[in-house]
């Protein structure tokens, strides 16, 4: 950047329009601007102005900084008049030239300078476009920060190291790297990171959620069970009805044949009885025939029988063909008990055959006995007696008739039965029929259990999936923020290391820088300069701290501002990823005063190292110094020189005066006011 | 500037960023780097605003970085 032309109309002392051009580069000239102005000439103001329109600000050490207007101008002005207070500067930056102007309205109110507003513009003159916001624009190449260190006041310049100096410093020197930003980021960074903190710890995480995915599947396990036992249940629940469907149609088609077993049970249970019965029966009569005792009774009753039918026949009284000899015959022999091998064909034989059953003669003796007393006492006639004792006989065989009827039927039941057991899949399934219905009920019951049992558990596992789809969506968020927190934190580490090895950096570049400057200022002895953490300035000779004489510290602390206006630009634009700072040396270097606590011989010293720090170099001081700086100067051809001209003290500068050897021109018009002049060859 | 790098060494422990000098830029992946360059250009249009909106744009910035 080269400053090429300054415009002030009613800004401080400087009323009207005044126009200060600089000296133009030139590889002849030392590209050295010396401006030479009594004390109250406005040179701080020139410094003020500079700073005014590129940054809206001016210097603290002004006297009144907040009157900006030119007094007399305001002194004329009617309570409520306003006027514009101007200031414009045309600079060249990277072979542009801009011009910037800040226009300032002030009403006067009372003896105040009231600010009504304020225009500030940026053109380019190339293009003739206005840049806008000028101020966001400048300050990415020229912060306000980095501008104190090229418009430099440098009055007291010995004091640069006093405490309260000095600290302004250093926050300038940490604003211009940009270590400032630096720490309230990694500061914000660590307010952010405890926020998330608090916000992760707030949100369950992965532990819960596997806490109920684990108690999920272990529920899903119950479910399953619950669902395979409801299955089976179902299932058997399912065969049983089908099954007893099948049965009923089955014996609903049976229907008779139930009839025809019923009926069958209920003639076994007759022919038990009967069989009880018949073999009661045999029982008494294998008694009789076994002990025999009934053989000489019967053959007793018989020989009686006989005896009387044998009389009734000699009385005529019985038919010639009654069989009487034969039954004698019969009665001899004791196979007639048997009385199977009788002839057959003879009734009255076969008569007696049955008669003569011997489970027919348990009946008899008594009977007889009964029947032969009544004939003997004239009750009963023979005949009688006879047809009486054939009627007992017949009935005893009706008896046998009776249990052979019963035999058959029990043969015939027993046939069917045996029919009937063939087909003993029908009573199976009647038997099945009771079994299904009083299992059914059970299945049942045991089956509207379970199915409760998997509903609870199946609402159980719903609530969990719901709580998992929560959980899941928590772990989300945590393992975002978990992620969000780690990279941040290495976010704020790498920034907080960069920024620490810029400002380790910074300190050696500026000590390198300042130790090259001042080993001529301590040349009576070797001195180290160290800058500690805060910037703070030692220089150290023969292990003691000391920074020297008033004069020794004025050029310490012109070493310090050259070394750093070199070293901070540069790491400025480090830190802030920017490419906007161009070569630091071509910045231009406006210095108000400073020389006065230098001792002359160090004028060269401090003049070498201007025209080496800066391409452009503007001194602001008073007569006796800048005679002393253009002395230095004066061997190089074209020297650009201009007075600040009090019209009352006009008389008192020449170039005889000055030694300066070039005429004086003077640049706009003279007033009760500071103008300024162009002191030339 | 020493006194919030002290208060970093403090946070250490709670996972705050570690004066280790270890991790620079240089070790940061493209998504870590373009924040950190978002919160360094972030910062050049709000360093006068106050820490809480500081805080916010972080933690936005974070946000919108980090998937």
């Amino acid at each position: 950047m080269r400053l090429n032309k300054l415009t002030l109309k009613n800004f401080r002392q400087f009323s009207e329009t005044n126009i200060l051009e600089f000296g133009a580069a030139s590889e002849s000239s030392n590209n050295v601007d010396i401006i030479i102005g009594v004390n109250g000439a406005g040179k701080t103001t020139l410094l003020s102005a500079l700073n005014f329109v590129f940054h809206g600000q001016v210097l603290d050490s002004l006297e009144n900084p907040e009157r900006l207007c030119n007094d007399e101008i305001f002194k004329n002005l009617l309570e409520g008049d306003e006027v514009l207070v101007e200031v414009e500067l045309e600079f060249e930056l990277r072979s542009v030239v801009y011009a910037v102007q800040r226009h300032l309205k002030v009403r006067k109110q009372g003896n105040k300078q009231v600010r009504m507003g304020s225009d500030f513009n940026l053109l380019n003159t190339l293009d003739g476009s206005l840049i806008t916001p000028p101020g966001k624009w400048i300050n990415s190449w020229f912060p306000p920060n980095l501008a104190k260190f090229f418009f430099f006041p440098g009055e007291n310049l010995h004091t640069f190291f006093d405490e309260r100096n000095f600290s302004s410093f250093a926050e300038d020197i940490k604003s211009v790297s940009g270590l400032d930003k630096t720490e309230m980021i990694v500061d914000a960074g660590n307010s952010a990171l405890l926020l998330m903190q608090k916000r992760i710890s707030g949100i369950p995480g992965e532990d819960a959620a596997t806490q109920i995915i684990e108690s999920i599947n272990a529920n899903a396990e119950k479910v399953l069970d619950a669902e395979q036992l409801v299955s089976t249940l179902e299932e058997e629940s399912k065969q049983a009805l089908n099954e007893l469907t099948s049965i009923t149609n089955y014996l609903e088609e049976r229907k008779s044949d139930i009839g025809a077993l019923v009926a069958l049970a209920e003639a076994r249970l007759k022919r038990d009885n009967l069989e009880n019965q018949r073999l009661k029966l045999d029982e008494q009569m294998d008694s009789l025939i076994k002990d025999k005792a009934w053989i000489p009774f019967v053959s007793a009753a018989t020989s009686r029988a006989l005896e009387s039918l044998g009389s009734l026949r000699d009385q005529g009284k019985l038919e010639n063909s009654f069989p009487l000899d034969s039954i004698r015959r019969l009665l001899d022999s004791e196979e007639c008990i048997c009385g199977r091998h009788l002839n057959e064909g003879d009734s009255a034989t076969n008569h007696l055959i049955a008669m003569l059953e011997p489970r027919n003669l348990m009946e008899f003796p008594a009977r007889y006995d009964f029947l032969e007393s009544s004939i003997k006492s004239g009750v009963l006639n023979p005949e009688m007696a006879l047809t009486e004792w054939q009627r007992t006989t017949s009935s005893a065989l009706l008896n046998s008739d009776e249990l052979d009827e019963i035999d058959s039927e029990i043969q015939a039941l027993v046939k069917q039965a045996v029919d009937d057991s063939q087909d003993s899949f029908l009573e199976s399934q009647i038997l099945r029929q009771t079994e299904l219905q009083n299992l059914i009920p059970d299945v049942e019951m045991k089956l509207g259990d379970a199915r409760e049992s998997r509903e609870n558990l199946q609402q159980i596992l719903r609530d969990k999936n719901s709580e998992l789809a929560e959980a899941e969506v928590a772990r989300g968020s945590h393992g975002i923020l978990v992620r969000q927190h780690q990279s941040l934190t290495k976010v704020l580490n790498a920034i907080f290391d960069d920024a620490s090895r810029v400002k380790v950096r910074l300190r050696e570049d500026i000590e390198k820088e300042m130790q090259d400057l001042v080993a001529p200022i301590y040349n009576y002895k070797p001195a180290t300069v160290s800058l500690d953490e805060n910037f703070r300035v030692g220089v150290f000779r023969d292990g003691v701290s000391s920074l020297g004489s008033d004069g020794q510290k004025t050029l310490l602390a012109f070493s310090l501002v050259l070394s750093l206006n070199r070293v901070a630009a540069r790491i400025s634009a480090e830190m802030q990823d920017q490419d906007f700072v161009e070569q630091v040396g071509e910045y231009p270097l406006v210095i108000d005063a400073g020389f006065g606590a230098l001792a002359r011989p160090f004028y060269k010293t401090v003049i070498d190292w201007l025209r080496d720090a800066a391409g452009q170099t503007i001194i602001l001081s008073i007569d006796t110094h800048a005679a002393f700086v253009l002395e230095e100067l004066g061997q190089v051809n074209d020297p650009h020189v201009l007075r600040m001209h009090e019209s009352a003290k006009n008389e008192d500068y020449s170039p005889e005066v000055l030694g300066i050897r070039a005429p004086l021109i003077t640049y706009g018009e003279k007033s009760s006011h500071t103008s300024i002049e162009r002191l030339t060859k | 500037m020493d006194k919030n790098y002290e208060n970093i060494d403090a946070n250490a422990s709670q996972e705050g960023p570690q004066s280790s000098g270890s991790i620079g830029s240089r070790d940061l992946n493209a998504d870590e780097d373009a924040l950190r360059r978002a919160i360094l250009s972030k910062s050049a249009t709000i360093h006068k605003v106050n820490q809480k909106d500081l805080i916010e744009a972080i933690d936005e910035l974070v946000r919108l970085n980090i998937k």
